[in-house]
C-alpha cells in the first residue's frame, strides 16, 4: 500500500513537472519576438514629440494620437474642442496648437519649421540658435517668420485667409467639470461602521432594563 | 465586571475613533487626489476642498501628500497636476517618489517615463518605460510609449518591435504604427509590411486600408489575400477596403475583394452581372453588381414577372413626372480590357412613354478621372408589346480597366424635363469582339 502510494506520488510529480514545462513552453512561445524583418534601413528621420493637454488624444494624419506620440514631417495635426497640443521639435523649437486648430507641419534637420495654418491658432517658439533654420507660420495668403530678434510667433488664420494675432479667432471653449463617486461610500461606510462598532462594544453584554 | 466592560468600551471607542479619523484622512486625501488629478468637481469634492482649506489642484495635491506622505496615489496626483501645467522637473520628482512607494505599479513607471521624456531625459525615460513594459508585458500602452521613444532616439528596429506589440495588444494603435512606418521608410510599402508584419486579420485589414488610401493597391490586395476570413468583424473592414479601392480606381483589386465578399469565383471576365434581372438588387451596396440610385423623384423601379424578354422577369421603370435626366437611374461597373472592341446590347420595351428626354444607356470609362463617355446606345424605344434590341459596338481606351454602364435619360432642351410612361429592360449583355467571339 505504501509502495503504491509512493509510485502514485511519483507519477503525479512527473505529471506536474510535464504540465509546468508545457505551460512554460506556451509562455515562451507567446512571448518570443517575431523574426527579424529584414527591411531596408531607413534614412535618418527627424521626429517630433507630441504632448496634449491632460493626455487627451488629438488627430494626426486622420488618426487619434495622444501624449508621447511621434510626429513626422508633413503631418496634418488637428486639435478638438478644449484640447491644446504641444509639438516638441528638439533643438528646432516648439509648436503650440490651440484647441479647435488644424495645421500642416513640415520640418527638416536644419531646424527649418514650416507651419501652415488651416484652422484656428498656433504659436511657434524657436528654442536655440543651435540650428540655422527659421520657423515660419503661413497660410495661402500670408507668412510670418522668426528671426534673430523675434524667436516667438503666434498667429490665427482669419476667414479671409490672412494671418491675425493670437486671440483674433475664438478657439477655446468653456471647461467642463467631471463627476465621480470617489470615497463617499468609503468615508460614510467607515463612519457608520465605527459608530456601529462603538455602540456594539458599549452595549455588549448588558441587557436593557425593562 | 462593570469596570472591565467600561474599559473595553472606552478602548473600543478610542480604537473606532482612531479608525474613523484615519479613514476620514484617507478619504479626504483620495478625494483631493481625484480633484487634482482626475478633475472631480462634484459637491463632495467641493466639501473636501473646504475641509482641507485648499482651492486649486496644485494645493489640493500638496495637501493630499501632507495627509498621506506614504501614499503613492498622492504623489501621482501631484505629478499629474505639475505635468498638466508644464512643470516637468517637479512632476518627474513627484512620479519618482510615487514609484519608490509603489515600485511594482507599471502605470507609475509609465507616467515617470513619459514625464522624463518631456523633461528631455531620454535615457531615464528609456529605463522607466522598459520597467513599465517588464511589469506589464501584455499591456499595449507601455509598448506604445517605449516604441515611440525608441523611434525618436533612432533605434528604429526595436521601436517597431514595440510599436507592433502595442498594436497587437490594442488594435487602435495600428493606424498610427502604420503611418509611422510609412513615413520612416519613405512610403515603401514592402518595408512597412516587413517591420510591422501583422499576424492577425485586424492588423492586415488596417494595413490593406492604409495602402488602398495611399494608392498602393497591389500591397493592399496582398494583405487582403492573407485574411483568414472576411466574415464577422473582418467583413466591415473588407467592405471599406472595397470602397477605398473603387475610389482609387483600382478596379481589378476591387473586383477581387468584391467576389470574395460575395463568395464568387474571382474570374475577371468582362460581363454584365445579372443582365436579366433575375436576382435581387441590394440598394446601397457598392461593387460590381447593379446599383440603383435611391430617392430619384417620380421614378419607380421594380421587377416585373409579367413582362420579360428572357428568363422569368425584367426590370420595370415607371416615370411619373419631372426628374433630373442626367442622373443615372441604374448603373453597373464591369471590368474590361484596354484597347479592346466590345459589343453591348439590351432588350427594351416601352409603353405610353412620353418625354423630350428619351431613356438611353451610356458607357463611361471608369478608369478616366474625367469620366469620358465611350459610347451611348440609341434611345430605348419599342413598339408596344414587342421587345426591341438596341446595341452598339465600341472600343475601350488604352488606359481603360473598367467601364460604368448607366441607364439615364437624354437631356432636354429646357427645364423641367418630365417623363411619363413605362420602360422595361432585359437581357443586357457585353461581349468581346476583339477576341473573335460572336456577339451574344
Amino acid at each position: 500500500m505504501i509502495a503504491m502510494d509512493t509510485r502514485k506520488g511519483k507519477v503525479l510529480k512527473a505529471l506536474a513537472i510535464v504540465l509546468a514545462f508545457s505551460f512554460a513552453q506556451v509562455y515562451v512561445q507567446a512571448g518570443l519576438p517575431n523574426p527579424a524583418p529584414g527591411a531596408p534601413l531607413p534614412q535618418r528621420v527627424i521626429t517630433a514629440r507630441l504632448t496634449t493637454k491632460n493626455n487627451q488624444p488629438i488627430t494626426v494624419n486622420g488618426n487619434s494620437l495622444g501624449t508621447g506620440g511621434t510626429i513626422l514631417t508633413g503631418a496634418v495635426i488637428e486639435t478638438p474642442d478644449q484640447i491644446g497640443a504641444t509639438i516638441d521639435l528638439g533643438d528646432a523649437g516648439v509648436v503650440e496648437l490651440q484647441p479647435n486648430s488644424k495645421i500642416q507641419l513640415d520640418f527638416d534637420q536644419d531646424g527649418n519649421v514650416r507651419v501652415k495654418v488651416l484652422q484656428g491658432c498656433v504659436t511657434v517658439r524657436k528654442r536655440s540658435n543651435a540650428l540655422s533654420g527659421e520657423m515660419e507660420i503661413y497660410s495661402d495668403k500670408a507668412s510670418q517668420k522668426t528671426d534673430k530678434n523675434r524667436r516667438t510667433l503666434g498667429a490665427c488664420i482669419l476667414p479671409t485667409g490672412d494671418l491675425g494675432p493670437v486671440g483674433s479667432v475664438a478657439t477655446v471653449g468653456a471647461t467642463a467639470g467631471g463627476l465621480s463617486s470617489g470615497q463617499v461610500a468609503l468615508i460614510v461606510g467607515a463612519i457608520g461602521g465605527g459608530v456601529a462598532a462603538g455602540a456594539f462594544f458599549i452595549t455588549r453584554g448588558s441587557n436593557p432594563s425593562p | 465586571m462593570n469596570a472591565k466592560r467600561v474599559i473595553i468600551a472606552v478602548f473600543a471607542s478610542v480604537l473606532c475613533g482612531w479608525g474613523i479619523w484615519q479613514t476620514a484622512r484617507v478619504g479626504l486625501a483620495r478625494t483631493l487626489v481625484e480633484y487634482a488629478a482626475k478633475g472631480r468637481r462634484d459637491n463632495f469634492a467641493v466639501g473636501a476642498l473646504i475641509i482641507a482649506r485648499v482651492d486649486d489642484p496644485g494645493s489640493a495635491a500638496d495637501r493630499a501628500v501632507a495627509l498621506l506622505p506614504q501614499d503613492a496615489e498622492s504623489y501621482y496626483a501631484r505629478g499629474a497636476v505639475l505635468q498638466s501645467i508644464g512643470d516637468y522637473p517637479q512632476a518627474q520628482d513627484a512620479f519618482a517618489h510615487a514609484v519608490q512607494l509603489r515600485p511594482r505599479d507599471y502605470y507609475l513607471w509609465l507616467e515617470l517615463g513619459v514625464t522624463q521624456d518631456e523633461n528631455q531625459n531620454q535615457e531615464g525615460a528609456l529605463r522607466s518605460l522598459r520597467q513599465s513594459v517588464a511589469l506589464a508585458p501584455w499591456y499595449a500602452q507601455p509598448h506604445w510609449q517605449l516604441g515611440n521613444l525608441l523611434l525618436r532616439m533612432g533605434q528604429v528596429d526595436e521601436a517597431f518591435t514595440q510599436l507592433r506589440q502595442a498594436a497587437m495588444g490594442n488594435p487602435s494603435f495600428w493606424p498610427n504604427a502604420i503611418d509611422l512606418a510609412w513615413g520612416i521608410y519613405q512610403h515603401n510599402a514592402g518595408s512597412a509590411v516587413s517591420v510591422l508584419h501583422p499576424e492577425d486579420d485586424i492588423g492586415r485589414t488596417a494595413l490593406a486600408l492604409f495602402f488602398a488610401r495611399n494608392n498602393q493597391s497591389a500591397a493592399a490586395i496582398d494583405q487582403f489575400r492573407q485574411l483568414r476570413s472576411v466574415e464577422g468583424p473582418s467583413r466591415r473592414g473588407a467592405e471599406t477596403l472595397l470602397d477605398e479601392l473603387l475610389n482609387a480606381r483600382a478596379f481589378t483589386e476591387a473586383y477581387e475583394v468584391w467576389t470574395r465578399l460575395k463568395g464568387l469565383p474571382p474570374t475577371s471576365t468582362s460581363e454584365v452581372r445579372d443582365g436579366g434581372f433575375e436576382e435581387a438588387i441590394v440598394v446601397g451596396q457598392s461593387g460590381f453588381g447593379w446599383q440603383i440610385t435611391p430617392g430619384v423623384p417620380n421614378v419607380a423601379m421594380s421587377f416585373d414577372e409579367g413582362e420579360h424578354q428572357n428568363g422569368k422577369r425584367s426590370l420595370r421603370i415607371d416615370f411619373h413626372g419631372n426628374s433630373s435626366p442626367g442622373s443615372p437611374l441604374l448603373t453597373q461597373l464591369m471590368l474590361v480590357k484596354p484597347s479592346t472592341r466590345y459589343h453591348v446590347s439590351v432588350f427594351c420595351l416601352t409603353k405610353d412613354f412620353v418625354s423630350a428626354g428619351d431613356p438611353v444607356i451610356t458607357l463611361v470609362d471608369a478608369s478616366d478621372p474625367k469620366g469620358s463617355v465611350l459610347a451611348q446606345l440609341p434611345p430605348l424605344h419599342s413598339d408596344p408589346t414587342i421587345w426591341h434590341e438596341v446595341a452598339i459596338d465600341f472600343i475601350t481606351n488604352a488606359g481603360t480597366q473598367a467601364i460604368r454602364l448607366s441607364v439615364m435619360r437624354q437631356n432636354c432642351t429646357g427645364d423641367p424635363c418630365p417623363a411619363f410612361g413605362t420602360l422595361w429592360l432585359d437581357s443586357i449583355s457585353i461581349s468581346n469582339l476583339t477576341a473573335g467571339s460572336a456577339p451574344k
